[in-house]
């Protein structure tokens, strides 16, 4: 269990790391494209697409099981507040399965989707070239996975944390 | 069962998940998922579930918020948030209610160059909460007035609500963006009439303090404050000037904001570290719940409810101005349960049909949902910004006190929405103007 934590703590932290280098380098590229644009009226062909396709799905996807481990995602925890502590617990365990259940149907989904583009070699044409596509496709099922693994392994840490307190 | 059935039972259903405390973008996505099943078969439900997470993400117009959620986060790791309170208040505190006008000033100018409420009233919340709490501030209006000053965040540009909405309707994000500009410095002019007002008729609200400031320190103060001038307009002029789209103003407010940073030598590697990854971890959390409420817009497209209510609403020939009326009713009850990006984003898919169809300008509408979203911030049980404040004050002023003191702002909110309906020239007038 101990180990599962520290791999799950470092595969996020490292997922959200990698997110906030794609963050910046949308920051520098969008930056480049106005200045050439602009003062050299030559613009980085690519700029729109490389950000939309790549950046983008990096920045966020890799993101989501960092933004679980440090429990930022949205809920509302008005209602679950005012029921007993066992009930809440179990609840939570099974909420937490449920939600995992989702996000793996979700994950096997997508895992087909950029498998069949994967093998069609999935592309935009920017102009001058061809911009290969389907590498960011895979972002989501890994993503997704990691996400569930993250949110089963919460409620127990949690668990386990509140029986140690 | 009818797809309109199945589409009301899965908005049910949404509910009961929230309520279970369901991540509100697993909620949506999964009410979806079965929904879809329902009314088209698993097979088509897999194949959207398939394709719509990534092309929802992939998208050039959405790459505004991570950047203008980075430029917020530099902007508050860098230290500007104390310059802009000391210049606020050595300029302000000479009048009744001195401090707590001063923060709620220093709140819009923070509100310029951060897109996020909760961002604003934390940032502001820090400095001056201990500031008016020493000088013997009532607690109540101490709070109160740090949450409420935080709500101007999500008006004057960059807004990462704004984005959102635009995105979802379809509107020109730059004209959302300069259509925030007057309403939140109506938002400002009306919460300082409030705030003199109040402390005028109850002195013991906000005892004076006696301090002499000289010319030559407040104008030291307000040099100092250059950077948001400078940022604000980086954003607008570029947007208003037609340069740069709103991907683009966004890159470059967050250029300029790390430039301000390094120029001042107040970027370290530990500031610019922590700016990035509460960029990133506040972008996958937006992020995310849009996913599911992209699922659920396709959901209610095929369950046919936005045309339902649409055919409702012609039958009854309602007037624009009681439907208004009914979708403030609406916002109000949902905003004391949900977090403004949740609520837009599970209204939108129902409401902007309905928008539509009753031919309504939806810039103008854009800044209503807004305000609406953010008095919600305010609002018992989850007043959002009410928790942030008292996260801040910690066991300094009671939840009680706060949401006490928030009453009075949820009055002059009041009063600021009465305006925006009867006026919709005030979030029309300056986006008019970037057309010619």
């Amino acid at each position: 269990m101990k180990a599962l934590d520290r791999i799950l703590a470092g595969v996020s932290t490292a997922g959200g790391f990698i997110a906030g280098i794609a963050l910046m380098s949308m920051l520098m590229l969008i930056m480049a494209d106005v200045l050439m644009k602009y003062l050299m009226d030559q613009p980085i062909t690519g700029t729109l697409e490389i950000v939309s396709y790549y950046f983008m799905p990096i920045a966020v996807y890799l993101a989501l099981p960092y933004v679980e481990r440090t429990g930022e995602h949205i809920s509302v925890p008005l209602v679950t507040e005012r029921l007993p502590e066992p009930v809440r617990r179990a609840l939570a365990i099974v909420v937490a399965w449920l939600s995992a259940g989702y996000l793996l149907i979700v994950a096997w989904a997508c895992g087909q989707k950029a498998l069949a583009l994967t093998q069609s070699g999935d592309s935009v044409n920017v102009i001058f070239f061809d911009l290969v596509i389907w590498p960011a496709r895979w972002l989501v099922p890994i993503a997704f996975v990691l996400l569930a693994i993250q949110l089963v392994h919460g409620t127990f840490s949690k668990h386990n944390e509140e029986q140690t307190r | 069962m009818t797809p309109l059935a199945i589409g009301f039972l899965s908005l049910g259903g949404l509910l009961v998940l929230l309520a279970l405390r369901v991540h509100v973008g697993i909620a949506l996505g999964a009410v979806s998922l079965l929904g879809m099943a329902a009314i088209r078969g698993p097979n088509a439900a897999i194949a959207a579930v398939a394709d719509l997470p990534y092309q929802f993400v992939a998208h050039w117009t959405l790459s505004a918020v991570p950047l203008f959620l980075l430029m917020g986060a530099i902007v508050f790791h860098t230290g500007l948030t104390a310059s802009l309170y000391s210049a606020a208040r050595n300029w302000l505190n000479f009048l009744p209610g001195g401090l707590a006008i001063a923060t709620n000033a220093a709140g819009a100018g923070f509100a310029a160059v951060s897109g996020s409420s909760l961002a604003t009233a934390a940032a502001i919340g820090r400095i001056a909460i201990p500031e008016m709490l020493k000088a013997k501030y009532d607690p109540g209006l101490t709070a109160a007035v740090v949450a409420a000053s935080g709500t101007i965040g999500s008006l004057i540009p960059p807004s990462i609500l704004l984005v959102i909405y635009g995105t979802f309707t379809e509107q020109p994000i730059g004209m959302l963006l300069i259509a925030g500009i007057l309403p939140g410095l109506l938002t400002a002019a009306v919460y300082t009439v409030l705030i003199l007002v109040r402390c005028i008729a109850d002195p013991k609200l906000a005892p004076r303090t006696h301090e002499h400031i000289a010319w030559s320190t407040k104008w030291a103060s307000l040099r100092e404050v250059w950077p948001v001038p400078v940022l604000f307009l980086a954003v607008v002029v570029s947007i208003y000037a037609g340069i740069a789209t709103a991907t683009e103003a966004a890159a470059v407010g967050a250029f300029v904001a790390l430039l301000i940073a390094i120029f001042q030598r107040r970027l370290s590697r530990v500031a610019l570290y922590r700016s990035v990854m509460e960029a990133v971890s506040s972008t996958g959390s937006i992020f995310f719940v849009a996913m599911g409420a992209i699922l659920l817009t396709r959901l209610l497209a095929l369950s046919g409810i936005p045309y339902w209510m649409v055919e409702q609403l012609n039958a009854s020939e309602i007037e624009p101005l009681v439907f208004i009326l009914g979708v403030s009713v609406i916002y109000l009850i949902l905003g004391m349960f949900l977090d403004p990006i949740g609520l837009m984003l599970v209204t939108l898919p129902v409401l902007y049909p309905l928008f539509k169809a009753m031919n309504m300008d939806l810039i103008w509408v854009g800044i209503l949902v807004i305000k609406y979203l953010e008095i919600g911030l305010l609002t018992p049980p989850v007043g959002l910004n009410v928790y942030v404040v008292k996260g801040v004050a910690g066991d300094r002023i009671s939840i009680g006190a706060i949401f006490k003191g928030v009453t009075w702002f949820l009055l002059a909110e009041v009063v600021v929405l009465t305006l925006l309906i009867s006026f919709p020239a005030i979030s029309l007038w300056l986006p008019s103007m970037i057309m010619n």
